[in-house]
């Protein structure tokens, strides 16, 4: 009899003090950690080569969802939005080199020697354009021209996934896209063709063709621009 | 209450031939306090799984930006991603935060704070960096698990 005593009160105590652990580990103890949704991807490198002023070059990278994301049973998020953002590139491909170029810059832009140079590339972003697919009919991205301000979140590409609508439907769903990145080259002060202007125009008709020449001093430069698909929202 | 000191002094008198002095009572309550303390922590830890899927092309990516897990999507060679653990203090104490991962995965990732104390209402972003390099095999997917401990520090570590 008086085991069962002891047995009931210590169940009794373990209930009654369950919802108080609860509410500690839900208040008191309240230090959380969350993966965000936000992801950021950066595709592999695209290489121009040697170009020569006033070249107009194609390339491109496929982005869709993965094959985890893919499978049936994700029915949690059905769109995913991204933009293309365009950052300083380190020449030598870490996180922390990544930072030091993201948060720095050089003191004289066309001084060839200047030591942000010996860390990071010069800066090739302006003259990159990001075209969108296109698809599905009559497209939901958004591109960006050649000669444009890097920095300016308005410069940023914006891309949509859909995987299926709000509905649950599938059909005129959009699980990939292809973005094809232009490379209009720029020339060098002084060295400029007479129909500089004209091509600039002809990319980007809004775009100032003063505001887009080299300086001199980084003719013969590897230029270099870091493409970040970073993932803004999921619905 | 006494009954239960009687049977476990009763208990160590039988295995270890003497009664238990005090010093071993306060060496034992000691050692149920460590084990209790450490025990929750690791409970409380934050437990992810994650991993990546390499996959064959040129510049082919392939997204999961969901929550559920630090799933890097699918990547090829030379691509790389980074995914975020946003981390809050939402107690009136300091916690030291304790970043371990292990597996395969944990060979490619990288972390930009592995340990780091977070004041009381401060909230810190942890970023897991991978870069898939050439050597990695394709249609292979590297798994791993990423541990999040907190442990309080009531002021002991600055």
């Amino acid at each position: 009899m008086k085991k069962i005593l002891i047995v009931s009160a210590a169940i009794l105590t373990s209930v009654a003090v369950m919802p108080l652990f609860a509410a500690f580990e839900a208040h008191v103890i309240n230090v959380t950690a969350e993966i965000e949704n936000a992801l950021f991807v950066h595709p592999e490198s695209l290489r121009f080569g040697t170009v020569f002023p006033q070249e107009y070059l194609k390339s491109s990278f496929f982005i869709a969802f993965s094959e985890s994301f893919s499978r049936d049973d994700q029915r949690r998020v059905g769109t995913v939005e991204y933009v293309i953002k365009q950052k300083p590139k380190p020449r030598e491909d870490t996180p922390e080199e990544r930072t030091w170029c993201h948060d720095n810059e050089p003191e004289n832009i066309g001084d060839p020697n200047d030591p942000y140079y010996d860390r990071c590339y010069p800066l090739l972003c302006a003259y990159l354009s990001k075209e969108p697919d296109g698809t599905p009919e009559p497209g939901n991205d958004t591109g960006v021209p050649p000669f444009h301000d890097p920095n300016d979140p308005s410069s940023w590409a914006i891309g949509k996934l859909v995987k299926f609508d709000e509905n649950g439907n599938t059909i005129g769903n959009d699980p990939a896209d292809t973005w094809t990145v232009d490379l209009a080259v720029p020339c060098f002060e002084g060295h400029c063709a007479q129909d500089w202007a004209d091509f600039v125009h002809s990319h980007n008709p809004d775009a100032d063709p003063n505001l887009y020449k080299l300086p001199n001093g980084l003719e013969h430069e590897v230029f270099g621009c870091d493409l970040w698909v970073e993932v803004t929202s999921i619905h | 209450m006494t009954e239960t000191k009687g049977k476990f002094s009763n208990w160590w008198e039988k295995q270890t031939g003497a009664p238990p002095k005090t010093w071993h009572k306060i060496l034992i309550t000691v050692f149920l306090l460590v084990f209790l303390f450490v025990f929750y922590v690791t409970l409380d830890a934050n437990k992810y799984k994650a991993f990546v899927h390499v996959v064959d092309g040129k510049s082919v990516i392939g997204v999961n930006p969901t929550s559920e897990a630090l799933d890097f999507g699918d990547l090829a060679k030379g691509t790389s991603a980074v995914r975020r653990v946003d981390i809050k203090n939402g107690t009136a104490i300091p916690m030291w935060v304790s970043v371990i991962k292990t597996g395969d995965l944990g060979e490619l990732v990288s972390v930009d704070k592995k340990s780091f104390v977070l004041k009381s209402g401060d909230e810190e972003k942890v970023e897991f960096s991978i870069y898939i390099p050439a050597s990695a095999s394709i249609d292979s997917i590297y798994k791993g698990r990423v541990y999040v401990f907190k442990v309080p520090t009531f002021g002991l570590i600055k």
